[in-house]
């Protein structure tokens, strides 16, 4: 019994799955409902299986309006950035968009750019995947399937929902945990036994 | 049931035809008249290596030599089979009929004789002594299901045995501390006190107290060392029950469904789990108090332990009698509950069909009038529960007011003290739960047998592909040789009669031909999912069954209709054949694939969570997921079956675009009922009654006008009822 695939970013009752498509965050080229379908241009296979590395020889980031454009053979064109794997490599293997949500290039790591250039990327990049790191957590209450819970973040302090807990808190290795609240909002934390004990007894159910 | 088990025990008795035993080929017993519609008879149907013969009923009623035969069949009726073979001259002939237990039998019967018939075709009479049917033998373990446990249970016998001595040791306290509440009673309730005597009754209290801690802490132990030494065990025996289930062939897996492989792997090790760490123990401990107690009750006074017993037989009884009412009346509801579950599953997962045709209000009476019976039948089990058991209490307190009566006048005759009297009390209290007890025990025992048996049932089971002890390697260019290939699924008939196929290295072949022609069963031959009957397939010149499964299927690659994704990640669906494929090699993939462009519009690219419970992937997108998957593994020879069915003709044409890329330098066999699928085949192989009936190029086989023109045509015609505007077949046609 499958359910229907969902549309690109549609509506879905309930707190989002996660890697959900209409998480906390949302596509940059789309605006809202199905915004995902929007007509595309017709990519060739050939285009589709290329993948342009973009290096500092060939490629020119600028930021303008607070928005990022890309300099790529004489075109400059509006751009956003993605992890390919936001768990994993946070600074290697991004893909570069363009306002249609197609691939333009991709970057095998910021680290290849000089200074100014990898501060704009890095900056782009923690804007668009904002998760503020629990350091601490104050409170954890579990009711009728929802938990709810008061955390020490790097960002200051943040009160929280879960809706089912279990599900809602991802492993993405042995040590560290990501939150899924019922907004779609992410919150961290790096190392979960790294802890201090009274936070580490109010998670350890879940873990 | 009883009838049934008559029938097994039925010892086929009576004249054979006079054929050496030497000289079988196949026999098979027969007990229908093969013509008369309810005629029992008893017949022996004996092959040897040049006639066929039949005996019924002590006399020979057939004998055909094989050189008159051309083919024998077993055909299904509807609760029975027959066997009829077919001249040479092309008349079929009936010669035996049984009910449908010998279904098997016959159609392994049918197989034996076509084999010999073969052989006699090829060697002409050359009289070499016939390769005789490989009957599988099942591994009958002789050795008892419960001798099997407890060998299996062997790093856990240190442990077993400390539970065992601490059981002995609950016994004991159970049974002092009933003489210490005597001697406190006893020595200690009475008018002087002094200083001796207040330090001897604190002294006894102590010791009470003591001896109670003593059994808290002894039954701690107790429960530890057993639920470590049981855990242990089931974990083991969960362990190899999985390894089994993945050791057998597709064949067996497919043949039990998830849902009992489930039962098996989970349902049946946690229910001898349960008994080996639960009931065990308690029964144990019971009946070692019974046996104590009655030796301590006789031994004091033989008269006062017969009053103590004589309700025991009355109240086992009435034990027996409401258990065995309960226990149908617990049976139904369950069954109720069941059918509840079912037609709730019905109803949700038909939700859209119910909605469609405003059918709300009957599924509402359905699944009213399903509670209501549960209601009912929950009713009645608690209404008797509720009068039953109080009642029993009532019976079982009986032989106190016997012990009272015996025991009052005994006190008042001074023959016996206070002390005593509460003693024996206490002894009478504590015979009747481990009596009530045992008359579960048959019940209990039952229930972890069959659980027990079914485990060993499976791991019993053959291991129907082995790996070649002389193991060899092709060269792996791709070159795939299907020589007289014979195959059929167990007791079933023949689905692949005589299969020749040569496929060079790098081509392209696809695969034609009606639903259950044996498209896909040939696949899975050549997957070597099942072994051939007949024949072999070779690959490189190698006969795939000499290959080591793990090379074999290492260097294959396989896109099925429905792909399935294992939870997980994106990138760790991708790797599963290949776990240590470096990022950009996945990337690769998934680019070659055109999965790359919705993977990273996914929140978190390659790390978003699918499968069961994360993200749900459309049928295009998870197929492109596993042709990435497949381009990673590299395959040198792919197969495709089906691989675009289930996809709109515009997903369809961006998959065949991917799949073109993957299938480049491999030599590819793809399935396909959609036919314009296969325009970049090489070649197309039709399959028709288990043979190759055409094989070529699409304007070949067009050309030829037989069985692929029209199907061509058929198509052809939905296409136009359709007015596909970029229907390919007719692109390329017209």
């Amino acid at each position: 019994m499958k359910t229907p695939p969902m549309m690109m970013g549609g509506g879905m009752g309930g707190p989002p799955p996660f890697g959900a498509r209409n998480g906390g965050i949302s596509g940059g080229g789309r605006s809202g409902g199905d915004g995902g379908r929007r007509p595309r241009r017709e990519r060739s296979l050939e285009e589709i299986m290329k993948t342009v590395w973009l290096t500092p020889e060939n490629a020119a980031f600028s930021r303008k309006n607070g928005l990022l454009y890309l300099s790529l053979e004489g075109r400059e064109i509006r751009v956003s950035l993605r992890r390919d794997f936001p768990f994993e490599e946070l600074w290697s293997y991004i893909s570069v968009l363009d306002g249609e949500e197609e691939e333009v290039g991709m970057i095998r790591s910021v680290d290849l750019f000089g200074d100014e250039t990898r501060t704009l990327l890095t900056e782009e990049l923690e804007r668009r995947y904002y998760a503020p790191v629990i350091l601490h957590i104050v409170s954890l209450k579990e009711r009728y399937g929802f938990s709810y819970w008061k955390v020490d973040t790097a960002d200051g302090k943040m009160e929280f929902t879960l809706h089912d807990t279990y599900k809602s808190l991802i492993h993405i290795d042995a040590k560290r945990v990501i939150l899924l609240d019922v907004d779609g909002n992410r919150f961290e934390i790096p190392d979960v036994s790294a802890l201090d004990r009274r936070s580490y007894r109010k998670i350890e159910l879940y873990l | 049931m009883k009838k049934r088990k008559q029938m097994q025990n039925e010892e086929p008795q009576g004249f054979s035809p006079p054929i050496p035993p030497r000289e079988t080929v196949a026999r098979f017993r027969a007990n229908l008249d093969p013509v008369a519609p309810h005629g029992r008879v008893n017949a022996a149907v004996v092959c040897s290596r040049e006639v066929l013969a039949v005996a019924t009923d002590g006399t020979e009623t057939l004998r055909v030599p094989l050189s008159e035969i051309r083919e024998v069949r077993a055909v299904a009726g509807v609760g029975c089979v027959f066997l009829e073979y077919e001249r040479i001259g092309g008349e079929a002939v009936l010669f035996a009929r049984a009910d449908a237990r010998a279904q098997k039998e016959a159609v392994r019967f049918a197989r034996a004789v076509n084999r010999r018939l073969r052989e006699l075709a090829e060697e002409n009479g050359n009289g070499r002594r016939p390769e005789s049917a490989p009957e599988r033998k099942k591994q009958k373990s002789r050795r008892r299901a419960i001798a099997r446990l407890l060998s299996m249970s062997r790093p856990e016998w240190g442990l077993i045995a400390v539970t065992v001595l601490l059981f002995f040791a609950t016994t004991a306290i159970g049974i002092l501390l009933p003489y210490l509440n005597r001697r406190l009673v006893d020595d200690y309730i009475r008018q002087e006190i002094d200083s001796v005597f207040l330090a001897g009754f604190i002294g006894m209290v102590f010791t009470i107290l003591a001896v109670h801690a003593l059994r808290v802490v002894v039954r701690i132990a107790r429960g530890w060392f057993l639920t470590t030494a049981g855990n242990r065990m089931i974990v083991r025996l969960r362990d190899t029950v999985f390894r089994k289930i993945q050791s057998l062939s597709i064949a067996k897996v497919s043949a039990n469904n998830t849902g009992e492989l489930m039962q098996r792997v989970n349902g049946d090790t946690s229910r001898i789990k349960n008994f080996l760490i639960n009931q065990l123990p308690s029964l144990l401990e019971q009946s070692l108090l019974l046996l104590v107690i009655g030796v301590v009750l006789f031994a004091y006074d033989w008269r006062l332990a017969l009053l103590i017993l004589v309700p025991a037989p009355f109240v086992m009884l009435a034990f027996r009698t409401f258990w065995r009412f309960m226990r149908g009346l617990f049976h139904r509801r369950r069954e109720l509950n069941a059918q509840g579950s079912a037609v709730l599953h019905d109803i949700f997962s038909g939700i859209r069909v119910v909605k469609a045709y405003g059918m709300e209000r009957r599924e509402e009476e359905r699944f009213v009038g399903m509670a209501a019976a549960e209601r009912d039948a929950e009713l009645r089990q608690e209404k008797l529960w509720a009068v039953l058991m109080p009642l029993l209490d009532f019976i079982m307190g009986i032989g106190e007011y016997v012990l009272l009566y015996y025991v009052g006048r005994q006190m008042l005759a001074g023959v016996m003290t206070a002390g005593e009297m509460s003693q024996f009390s206490s002894y009478a209290g504590m015979i009747y739960g481990p009596l009530a007890m045992l008359l579960r025990l048959p019940r209990q025992l039952m229930m972890m047998m069959t659980s027990l048996n079914r485990v060993y049932e499976l791991l019993d089971e053959p291991v129907e592909i082995v790996d070649s002890k002389e193991p060899k390697q092709p060269s792996w260019n791709g070159e795939i040789s299907v020589e007289h290939v014979r195959f059929g699924y167990d007791g079933g008939d023949d689905v692949l009669h005589d299969i020749d196929l040569q496929i060079g290295a790098g081509e392209f072949i696809g695969l034609v031909g009606r639903s259950g022609v044996g498209k896909s069963t040939l696949i899975n031959l050549i997957l070597r999912m099942y072994d051939v009957e007949d024949g072999r397939i070779c690959i490189d010149g190698v006969d795939i069954r000499d290959i080591p499964q793990a090379e074999l299927r290492s260097r294959m690659g396989v896109v099925l209709q429905e792909n399935f994704l294992f939870t997980g990640t994106v990138k760790q669906n991708i790797s599963y054949a290949k776990p240590n494929a470096t990022l950009e090699e996945i990337i690769r993939a998934a680019k070659t694939a055109g999965a790359h462009d919705f993977i990273i519009r996914l929140p978190d690219g390659y790390n978003t969570y699918v499968g069961e419970k994360g993200y749900t992937l459309s049928g295009g997108e998870r197929q492109r997921i596993s042709i990435a998957r497949a381009l990673l593994h590299d395959p040198k020879i792919l197969i495709l079956d089906e691989a675009t069915a289930s996809l709109d003709t515009e997903t369809e044409k961006l998959i065949q675009d991917a799949l073109q890329t993957l299938c480049k330098g491999r030599t590819t066999i793809a399935i396909a009922h959609r036919l314009s699928t296969l325009r970049n085949a090489t070649r197309l192989v039709v399959l028709d009654r288990g043979k190759v009936a055409e094989s070529g190029s699409h304007e070949e086989l067009m050309e030829k006008r037989g069985i692929y023109y029209g199907l061509v045509m058929a198509q052809r015609e939905m296409a136009k009822i359709e007015t596909e505007p970029s229907a390919p077949l007719a692109e390329k046609d017209s």
